[in-house]
């Protein structure tokens, strides 16, 4: 490659990450103004979820995309943190809690996990997070509840609606082993982002995968994220 | 510390996203709030109020970035150990590209964010800070060592956020310099799972032992998995001068300088090694560009200025290197170090034209900074300054200078012999010598006969003449030691002996004698 190539390609970068920084300060001040009052009853918006559920959609889509593209330029290295379970599913249920709240859902989070720690991506896993509960979101009667189990050498998180469940065409790819493409359109493309991340995660010879059904104990669809668990109790220094 | 009574200040350039986040703080309690629009502005702040928590926007437009803001702000000690440091990101693989050893934000957080999500992550922090508060008062103080066995204490309680805290001692046994525990811990993490951070750590405690062949299997790995992780460059390329291969080591620079425009600290050392190179068109380009963008930072040191006038010197141009380095003179004043070193090349400049009264003038001027800040000076620009006022003749100032060097150490380190190849046999070289080892004798005899106390003070005044020297210093730590065994535990001689140990670290850390006190000193705090 020519020197010209890699100068090009840096400005790019910069030039992408630059356009991404101000669409975000763009969504935070229309967020901070959705949650405001105030400024709501001024622009006469009475039911300000359609609003909220839609910047909150384009945040998650602006996460995948930047993801896959650096994915897709050998860029993107996972950056594995350590991250308390409980406190990781409260911040990210945070926003969900008035949507849910406008929307007459009933959003329940069970956790069993006891403090559990576990290391993941956070970006990564709170996008696919997002992007179920987004769906639960859109397509629940009335509730939803997010589940944490310890399952073995894996941490479990399932997302349970009471909506009508998957189409069968993705069950059935997923039974034959195919990757879950694009054909699906949007959702396909959530599904496909969410095998690839949770694939991300390996230790010791696990690697993390999601599973999908329907007829959960709510009646709609399950999605089951599951994550390799590491164990440091018996570290000492 | 809790969120309410913070105080706070928001910088952003993006004046509506100040207000709003402000507003937002304001929600939740907060009431002292300030705002700042540049990373300029926001220091000009800092200085003149102690935050606790300082909500930064890494993309701060033109001027200084947010990392840049957080690295001035911990150098000039605008913000300590109990701040609150959390960067304000719009992308999240910034951590791996950011975040130099000592100055790391304490949290990153992603726009965009809610009221509730941002006030939940600061009192999360919070927490976290006021957990670990003994860890955090032990950093401030500077004391690594005894953050580091708080640390080990706490780890020994199987609390929940395990690894946060082992992370965090092996940062300390690097920062107390107890590298052996360094590679200790980063190992034991490895064998359990493979992370960067602990990749990036042994590297480093293996360079730092001087394993350089180690550390630069670790870092030629670690940067074929994640090429993105910039410091690992800089360190690989440490490794490889090390090694003595000065051509690789200035492609590794080339390469890191590609993914990362600011970057002061690598242009220097781009200039430094393609000097040795002989390569001095790229030398001299990387010392502009390390000039310009020293503009206004903390961080500049005389070396782009003196390298890139000794290049223009050569290049037969010595008025244009005269420039530079009176500009030297003018930026590096808050720093004696640095600015004699520039003084020193400026009197060989005026030499070159044969302006000998400039030239004296220059030398003059660093004698008397070297005596102002007598003791804060490195003993090789003094060594150079003594060599320069020989070479103009004056051997009176030039040898009073030597024998300032020369107390600051003993008979057997290598530097004396180098002083003596270089100067010529000085007379009285040898006398010096003789008294520093007498003055050892006696206090050696005097802590053998168990008179501990008279060996202190005996020790202590040795010191104050010569308060580089690691004999003395280690002799002092030892007698107090030997105080303390006798006399049971006592504060103030534990507090003195981690006072000792730090202000040496610089110059005797690789003495094994310093090695086994810092262990019997380390010893002695888990008896508290």
């Amino acid at each position: 490659m020519s020197k010209g190539n890699i100068n090009n390609n840096f400005r790019f970068d910069a030039v992408l990450a630059l356009t991404v920084h101000d669409i975000k300060n763009s969504l935070l001040l229309v967020m901070d103004k959705l949650d405001n009052d105030k400024v709501l009853k001024q622009l006469g918006i009475d039911h300000p979820i359609e609003f909220k559920y839609e910047i909150r959609r384009i945040n998650n889509n602006l996460v995948k995309l930047l993801t896959l593209y650096k994915m897709g330029e050998n860029q993107y290295t996972l950056d594995e943190q350590e991250y308390n379970i409980d406190d990781f599913l409260q911040e990210l249920l945070l926003e969900y809690h008035s949507l849910c709240e406008e929307k007459q859902i009933q959003l329940s989070c069970e956790c069993y996990s006891q403090d559990m720690v576990v290391l993941f991506d956070k970006v990564l896993i709170s996008a696919v997070l997002n992007n179920t509960i987004g769906n639960a979101f859109r397509y629940a009667n009335k509730q939803i509840k997010v589940r944490v189990q310890e399952r073995e050498d894996f941490v479990k998180i399932s997302v349970l609606d009471d909506g009508v469940g998957y189409p069968h065409a993705f069950l059935d790819g997923q039974e034959k082993g195919h990757s879950i493409d694009m054909y699906n359109g949007a959702t396909g493309l959530g599904l496909f982002f969410s095998k690839m991340v949770a694939a991300m995660h390996v230790h010791a010879g696990h690697a993390g995968y999601i599973e999908l059904s329907n007829n959960s104990e709510l009646g709609g669809s399950c999605f089951d994220l599951y994550i390799p668990r590491m164990n440091f109790s018996d570290f000492t220094l | 510390m809790d969120l309410k009574n913070s105080r706070v200040i928001v910088v952003d350039d993006f004046s509506h996203m100040r207000t709003s986040v402000k507003q937002m703080l304001l929600e939740s309690g907060v009431t002292d709030i300030d705002l700042a629009s540049n990373g300029e502005d926001a220091l000009v702040k800092l200085s003149t109020k102690m935050y606790d928590i300082i909500l930064c926007d890494y993309n701060l437009g033109e001027g200084k970035d947010g990392q840049q803001v957080l690295e001035e702000a911990h150098y000039k000690n605008y913000i300590n150990a109990h701040s609150l440091f959390i960067m304000v990101t719009a992308e999240n693989t910034l951590t791996q590209v950011l975040g130099a050893l000592e100055s790391q934000p304490d949290d990153y957080i992603t726009k965009p964010f809610t009221r509730d999500a941002l006030a939940f992550r600061l009192n999360k922090l919070i927490e976290r800070k006021n957990r670990l508060h003994t860890v955090y008062d032990a950093i401030e103080k500077k004391n690594y060592i005894q953050a580091l066995a708080l640390c080990e204490q706490e780890l020994a309680n199987k609390p929940k956020n395990m690894l946060d805290l082992i992370k965090m001692s092996g940062d300390l046994a690097i920062r107390a310099k107890d590298y052996a525990k360094a590679v200790q811990i980063y190992q034991r993490v490895l064998t359990i799972k493979d992370l960067t951070w602990a990749r990036f750590g042994l590297g480093q405690s293996y360079f730092l032992q001087k394993e350089y062949k180690k550390a630069l299997k670790i870092f030629t790995d670690l940067l074929e998995d994640n090429p993105q992780y910039i410091h690992a460059y800089d360190w690989l390329s440490q490794c490889y001068e090390m090694l003595g291969d000065n051509k690789q080591a200035q492609e590794v620079l080339a390469e890191s300088i590609n993914l990362s425009k600011k970057s002061l600290l690598r242009q220097r050392r781009l200039g430094e090694v393609a000097l040795k190179n002989g390569e001095n068109e790229v030398a001299a380009r990387a010392f502009r560009s390390a000039i310009r963008q020293g503009n206004n930072s903390c961080f500049r040191e005389a070396s782009e200025y003196v390298n890139l006038a000794n290049i223009l010197v050569e290049e037969k141009k010595p008025m244009k290197a005269i420039t530079f380095l009176k500009e030297a003179r003018k930026d590096l004043r808050d720093k004696p170090n640095e600015v004699i070193q520039a003084m020193i090349v400026e009197a060989s400049a005026y030499n070159e034209v044969h302006k000998t009264k400039e030239a004296l003038k220059a030398l003059s001027d660093a004698s008397k900074i070297e005596g102002q800040f007598s003791g804060r000076i490195d003993d090789k620009h003094i060594l150079k300054l003594a060599e320069s006022h020989l070479k103009f003749g004056d051997t009176e100032t030039g040898n009073a200078l030597l024998r300032k060097v020369a107390k600051n150490h003993s008979e057997e380190d290598k530097y004396l012999v180098e002083i003596q190849k270089k100067f010529g046999v000085i007379d009285d070289l040898q006398s010096i010598l003789e008294e520093n080892n007498k003055l050892n004798h006696r206090g050696i005899t005097l802590v053998e006969q168990g008179k501990y106390v008279e060996a202190m003070e005996l020790f202590e005044q040795a010191c104050q003449g010569a308060p580089k020297n690691c004999s003395f210093n280690l002799n002092l730590a030892q007698s107090c030691m030997m105080q303390i065994d006798k006399d049971r535990h006592n504060e103030v001689l534990l507090a003195k002996i981690q006072g000792i140990l730090e202000q040496i670290a610089d110059f005797c850390s690789h003495d094994k004698r310093y090695q086994e006190l810092l262990f019997k000193y380390k010893k002695l705090l888990h008896k508290k």
